[in-house]
């Protein structure tokens, strides 16, 4: 008897633990009935709209987002000064103008309705006071490098140990500051990095954190005076983000109440689109796999978007397995990457060649894309010398499906010309290491470009340093002069030459770049899933 | 009985400092690190340092697991996500709730519908219920959890709009057992089906063994009714076996979660186990090890424990080893 009491009393104590769970997660609320499954209308009658994203929130820190999506959370609480629009121009946020004459000296006004949750108003010294932040290497923030152009910062973005101040920042009045660089830079140049980047944040909140604990501070986990059009209600990285309505947001209150982001795999944003469980995509950041395309196209109840090309596939060659330039042009000849966009991307992509997809305004229109060729690719090998006794590793990017099946047409295309090549899948962690310590022969990796202002990336492409082992003195030589060049027609020209440079060394040849495909309920009115500034008029966006 | 428990817990001890020590070496031995996911390999040298003095990733690997050790012995603190920031232990602590509920809800109901089950399968061997429910069993195990978790989606929540297809609760809603009751009814769905079915056959293959034993003709013979031959007189012995699969069973469905977790974005471990790989995130991987580990050693003396309840010869063994 007393065994089947002890079983008895187990499962009873089981069935209590569980019930207390189960009322501990679903809040206190117990009244609720919702009955119908498009969960979004049916939150109380509220007004809400769900964006599905396929990358998580990770760490949503201002002074350090950690991906695209913690940026637009973070961005929703802390406006930055300005923000990238889908047209390429920047509209002003935090900032109401930000001006130049001698593109040396920039003159930040800011919106001097700007206020904090707790009613008082943004000023510049919390922008000084984020920018500080920022700069500490105490803070060790991955965006500091960006703010190394100012007068006063070393050249890895901090302000050094000692120093109060910083010499290239000064106050005008509480809503007006002006930032000195080292170098002269196109005012563009500086909205794109200063202007996006500098996240403000409440000075009176965070200045009695001390900056080695700031990313670990209660606020960074979950903000609690903000100016942004949405305030942080909960947030779990790998699910979801709700945020409500700041009534008091500068440039008009939200007309929605809720804003929440959900963290799905790609084949659930088609899923969810059909369901009405989500309303919207962030086309690269809620990416729906291309294999759902027609079918989210064919909803009635969605608007679809095609997204420009940003997100390319790059091929990084590693010069010390394949050190001719001959050899590496044949790499491009052999693969096949008009049939990888007609047949696997089904158009939805462009044929890249070099770092310029077609949505770049630097673009240079005389370099284009060189046509699959077998043969040239196999003669050119032949020139070089080339013995094709080893097989290469061709180390690929795991989980985009689209991109595996392209691998397995590039490698057919050059085992057919005479280069033998496997592949290896690997995670994202594992690929970067792999790259940076130049432990592979050739690996695909997806790199998405900044439109505006793309020397950051292409410098550590081929600057000392780059992952594949390229170097080219005429190349450094522009890269330089480009870092202080303020002339438009000049930069344009320069990367015009750079890219026909690029187009004889292959260092590094793009495959393809994919057009993102962007959703929208047609009960969201105001909004447009895109890539570049989405939430620029987010306080606008309504439901029917 | 309460000494043997007090030894096996203290057994515990080294093996949980064996598994952190094991972790953290093989962990370490993984290609990449946190800072390939938190910084662009494009940064200053300098800013790449500076990360991993803040991080504490720039001191030996043993400084390291001694930090982290020191942590949580001293401080009973696991550090923070090296990812986000947040506290490790919070992290568990919020996503353990979601996955206790879903496989604590999914491992009763799979019992509640293997044992009745298996015995009336084991009693009325070869009917046309035994059939079925060996059929059925075999469905369960053999379809893998993720196409029939696929399948009810896009019937129950494409189709015919009834259930929602993922998450606990409706996000910005209220919340309340209802809604959590909703989401939960596909995922249960399929790891009731798992665990019922592999169940189902364990309870039959052992109830069969036991119906042939002398002692139940026996108690026929003296006139029993066949209800309690069987429910009091072979199940009893019968069950004794099954406890020990229901203990593997607790640590295979904290493993099964992250697949089930993540096809319908479940708010527990799993996922949180699986993105705290991807990304490298140490401090977070260490302390979702210890946790697994942990539950682990308590399923297993948790069998233990019910077995000598329910088996009265272990009962006397344990008396005798502890005297000794």
């Amino acid at each position: 008897m007393i065994t089947r009491k002890g079983m008895k009393m187990s499962l009873m104590l089981l069935l209590a633990a569980l019930l207390v769970t189960l009322t501990a997660c679903s809040g206190s609320d117990a009244n609720s009935n919702n009955a119908g499954t498009d969960s979004t209308s049916a939150a109380n009658g509220k007004k809400v709209v769900n964006i599905g994203v396929t990358y998580a929130p990770s760490g949503i820190n201002p002074l350090a987002p950690v991906g695209l999506v913690s940026t637009y959370v973070a961005g929703l609480m802390f406006p930055p000064l300005v923000e990238l629009d889908s047209d390429l121009t920047y509209k002003p946020m935090l900032a109401n103008s930000i001006e130049t004459t001698d593109n040396k000296t920039f003159t930040v006004k800011l919106n001097e309705q700007a206020k904090w949750t707790d009613g008082t108003p943004v000023t510049a010294d919390d922008v000084i006071f984020t920018l500080k932040l920022m700069t500490n290497a105490a803070v060790a923030s991955n965006y500091a490098y960006i703010f190394a152009t100012i007068e006063g910062i070393d050249d890895s973005g901090y302000l050094p140990e000692g120093t109060a101040d910083i010499a290239g920042v000064k106050k005008v009045d509480e809503h007006t500051l002006t930032f000195t660089t080292k170098a002269p830079t196109t005012l563009n140049i500086f909205k794109d990095t200063i202007g996006r980047n500098l996240m403000t944040l409440p000075q009176s909140a965070l200045k009695d954190i001390a900056p080695a604990d700031i990313n670990k501070s209660d606020f960074m986990q979950k903000p609690t005076v903000t100016s942004g059009p949405f305030k942080l209600t909960s947030i779990d990285r790998d699910h979801y983000v709700t945020m409500e309505a700041n009534k008091d947001y500068f440039k008009g209150a939200p007309k929605l109440e809720q804003l929440n982001f959900k963290v799905l795999q790609g084949s659930a944003i088609s899923t969810q689109l059909q369901s009405g469980e989500i309303d919207m995509n962030i086309p690269s950041a809620g990416v729906i796999p291309i294999n759902d395309y027609e079918k989210v196209k064919g909803l009635n109840s969605v608007t679809t978007v095609d997204g420009p090309p940003i997100a390319t596939q790059f091929m990084y060659i590693n010069e010390k397995v394949v050190p001719d330039a001959k050899q590496r042009q044949a790499i491009s000849y052999a693969m096949n990457r008009g049939q990888i966009v007609d047949k696997l991307l089904k158009g939805a992509g462009e044929v890249v060649d070099g770092y310029f997809t077609s949505y770049s305004p630097y673009r240079d229109e005389t370099v284009q894309p060189v046509a699959y060729d077998p043969e040239k690719a196999k003669s050119l090998l032949q020139e070089s010398g080339w013995k094709s006794g080893k097989t290469l590793t061709l180390s690929v990017l795991s989980g985009d499906a689209t991109l595996e099946q392209a691998s397995n047409i590039i490698a057919e295309n050059l085992n057919a010309v005479g280069i033998p090549v496997k592949i290896q899948m690997l995670d994202l962690a594992t690929l970067i290491d792999k790259l940076v310590k130049m432990d592979y022969d050739l690996g695909i990796l997806t790199v998405s470009l900044t439109p505006i202002n793309p020397l950051p990336d292409i410098a550590y492409f081929l600057n000392e340093g780059n992952p594949s082992g390229y170097k080219n003195a005429e190349v450094e030589q522009i890269l330089a002069s480009l870092g202080a060049e303020t002339d438009e027609a000049k930069i344009t020209s320069d990367y015009a030459k750079l890219q026909q440079i690029i187009a004889q060394d292959v260092p590094m040849p793009s495959i393809y770049a994919t057009k993102a495909l962007g959703a929208v309920n047609n009960r969201v009115t105001g909004a447009s899933p895109k890539d570049f500034g989405m939430f620029i008029n987010v306080n606008e966006w309504d439901v029917k | 009985m309460l000494n043997y428990v007090i030894r096996r817990i203290l057994i515990a001890i080294p093996v949980l400092f064996g598994v952190t020590i094991i972790n953290f070496i093989i962990m370490r031995m993984a290609p990449g690190s946190p800072i390939d996911m938190l910084v662009s390999p494009k940064l200053p040298a300098a800013a790449i340092e500076a990360k991993k003095v803040e991080l504490g990733l720039n001191s030996p690997v043993y400084v390291q697991y001694y930090h982290w050790l020191k942590n949580l012995v001293l401080h009973g603190d696991l550090g923070y996500s090296m990812i986000t920031y947040e506290s490790v232990t919070k992290m568990i602590w919020s996503h353990m709730g979601p996955t206790v509920l879903l496989m604590g809800t999914s491992l009763i109901l799979g019992v509640a519908i293997a044992i009745p089950l298996g015995v009336l399968s084991a009693t009325r061997q070869y009917s046309k219920l035994d059939y079925t429910a060996m059929t059925g069993s075999f469905l369960g195990i053999s379809v893998p959890s993720f196409f029939l978790g696929l399948g009810l989606i896009y019937i129950f929540s494409l189709q015919l709009h009834w259930l929602p297809s993922s998450g606990m609760t409706v996000l910005g809603g209220s919340g309340g057992v209802v809604d959590v009751l909703r989401h939960m009814i596909l995922p249960v769905i399929v790891l009731t089906a798992s665990v019922a079915g592999r169940n189902v056959r364990y309870v039959r293959s052992s109830m069969l063994e036991i119906m042939g034993q002398e002692y139940l003709r026996t108690a026929r013979a003296k006139g029993l009714r066949e209800f309690l031959v069987v429910n009091r007189h072979a199940m009893r012995n019968a069950l004794i076996p099954i406890v020990t699969v229901l203990g593997m069973e607790i640590p295979i469905l904290f493993g099964g979660a992250v697949v089930i977790e993540q096809i319908f974005s479940w708010p527990g471990i799993g996922q949180l186990t699986l993105s705290s790989i991807m990304s490298r995130d140490y401090s977070t991987i260490m302390g979702l090890n210890l946790v697994a580990a942990f539950v682990v050693i308590l399923a297993n003396l948790l069998t233990d424990v019910l077995y000598a309840l329910v088996d009265p010869r272990i009962k006397y063994s344990y008396q005798g080893a502890a005297k000794s």
